[in-house]
């Protein structure tokens, strides 16, 4: 028999160290990838805010990317180049994943090719909802097959295979981990509904002019601003994006995309202020999705 | 009444401004590369040292492919043997190919003759030619913004389309025969008389490495 079972001891050995080594095995095989996990200029981690879970109460994992020093990732919309991350879920029976919530992400690149991303360490939340009726003590693995292209003057796409095993906590309170406050963070700059502005989009010439204008008069206007198109082949991501403070509201001009081959009915994106939009000063990203309407 | 000098200078200021916001057109940033317009002519030289002019070649159809073969965007389409048997089948039908390389020199991409025809044969790519642009003038007059980055150009020298090569913006060579080619279809339509339906799409790859 040791013959052709070369890898198992022979048979003299005795049998609790064969049942050692089987067992030494079997943990191999079964534990979780080591993260993070290293690739090519990127290193990748799927970490979680919570250290347990309850029946049916979504909580929140995030994809973290390490990028070396000027490497950079993509946001939804790359922009000219690249391509945006993107998550294949395993989940246990009854358990769901909402899409990547996406932080407001940096101008990438100069004319004429300009793209949207991250650099440095960025973390990409994802709000898991688990099945109901969960055993405390049981624990469940949550599996996130991630895919991006990891670019500096060349591009290198990569992937990695992650997972997270979690119990169902026996207690209802909620155990925080060591990454809480880092996925808070990484959520408050995911880009929130325009509050306290009113914003129109008109057509202008073969482009865009998107209007803003505090409705509440605490409200500052911000001295400069960037708009993040949510779709290519809306405006041109290279062109210069002329901004002007007039009687009491922001214009940012916006050119039409080379390739679009009808005039958006719809301008969607994320506008970035750097001075924020609100009177505490915390949200700099905000949504943008407006009708365009014809020039006056 | 007589009006103050301030105020003409205010008039004046504000007729000026006015002026400029009633005539403002955004800069045309897609170069001289617009649709359904002339293409911009060129003369580039190519891997075997020979000059090609594109309004030599009225009278045929005209395929320009922005190549860089580092990028893992074309190498999904030439891994695949996407690009090469696009190159066969349209060559074959009288269409004249150029793979045209834009990267600087100590650019991914940039290549000397010898090492693009020896790519050539490697790939069993089948190309007219590849030329070399390696000061960038040709990918900016088209406003060539990745690899892959297609141009079709009618016998007339009229661009018909201007964009990605397909409709999946992935590295994975599974999505090639999943994909719309938009150039195939821009041919196949053009070639029978018809009107191109997608004329232009946001193209998808590498940005082009251009000198710093």
């Amino acid at each position: 028999m040791s013959r052709y079972l070369n890898v198992l001891p022979a048979p003299r050995t005795r049998g609790w160290h064969r049942l050692l080594i089987g067992l030494g095995l079997f943990l191999a095989a079964t534990r979780l990838p080591a993260q993070p996990v290293s690739r090519p200029h990127v290193d990748a981690e799927l970490v979680c805010e919570t250290l347990s879970v309850h029946s049916g109460k979504p909580f929140y994992v995030a994809l973290r990317l390490m990028m070396e020093d000027g490497w950079h990732t993509y946001w939804r919309n790359p922009g000219d180049a690249g391509m945006a991350t993107s998550i294949e879920w395993r989940l246990p029976e009854g358990w769901s994943a909402g899409e990547i919530q996406w932080p407001s992400p940096e101008q990438l690149g100069k004319a004429p090719e300009v793209s949207y991303g991250y650099s440095g360490a960025i973390l990409l939340p994802v709000e898991i909802t688990p099945a109901a009726g969960l055993k405390p003590g049981e624990t469940f693995q949550i599996g996130a097959s991630a895919s991006w292209l990891v670019c500096k003057e060349v591009c290198i796409p990569g992937e990695a295979d992650l997972a997270l095993r979690l119990p169902a906590a026996s207690t209802p309170a909620d155990q925080q981990s060591e990454w809480s406050r880092g996925i808070a963070s990484a959520r408050a700059r995911v880009p929130v509904p325009l509050k306290g502005w009113s914003a129109r989009a008109s057509r202008s010439g073969e482009g865009f002019i998107l209007r803003l204008a505090p409705s509440d008069p605490g409200l500052s206007i911000p001295s400069s601003a960037i708009f993040f198109a949510g779709e290519e082949g809306m405006i041109d991501h290279s062109a210069a994006q002329e901004t002007a403070r007039a009687d009491g509201s922001l214009s940012i001009r916006l050119a039409r995309s080379p390739y679009a081959t009808a005039p958006a009915e719809r301008l969607q994106g994320v506008l970035y202020a750097p001075s924020a939009w609100d009177s505490e000063k915390k949200i700099q990203a905000v949504e943008i999705d407006l009708p365009v309407e014809n020039a006056e | 009444m007589k009006r103050p000098f301030h105020y003409v200078v205010w008039m004046a200021l504000i007729a000026a401004i006015g002026w400029s916001a009633a005539t403002y057109r955004p800069a045309d940033a897609s170069g001289m590369a617009e649709l359904n317009k002339p293409a911009p002519d060129f003369t580039l030289v190519d891997s075997y040292g020979k000059e090609h002019k594109l309004s030599d070649l009225r009278g045929k159809f005209v395929v320009l492919e922005w190549l860089n073969h580092g990028c893992p965007f074309v190498k999904k389409h030439y891994d695949s043997k996407n690009m090469q048997n696009l190159q066969k089948q349209y060559t074959g039908k009288g269409v004249v190919w150029l793979s045209i390389i834009s990267s600087a020199p100590g650019k991914q991409g940039y290549s000397t003759g010898d090492e693009a025809n020896q790519t050539v044969k490697e790939m069993g790519a089948a190309p007219t030619a590849v030329l070399f642009d390696s000061d960038g003038t040709v990918g900016k007059a088209y406003s060539a913004r990745t690899t892959p980055h297609m141009f079709v150009i009618n016998p007339e020298g009229t661009l018909l389309y201007n964009g990605a090569i397909d409709d999946i913006r992935s590295t994975e060579v599974d999505d090639v025969a999943k994909a719309k080619n938009y150039v195939a279809a821009a041919l196949d339509e053009a070639m029978a008389g018809k009107p191109v339906t997608v004329g232009s799409t946001q193209p998808y790859g590498c940005g082009v490495k251009y000198a710093d």
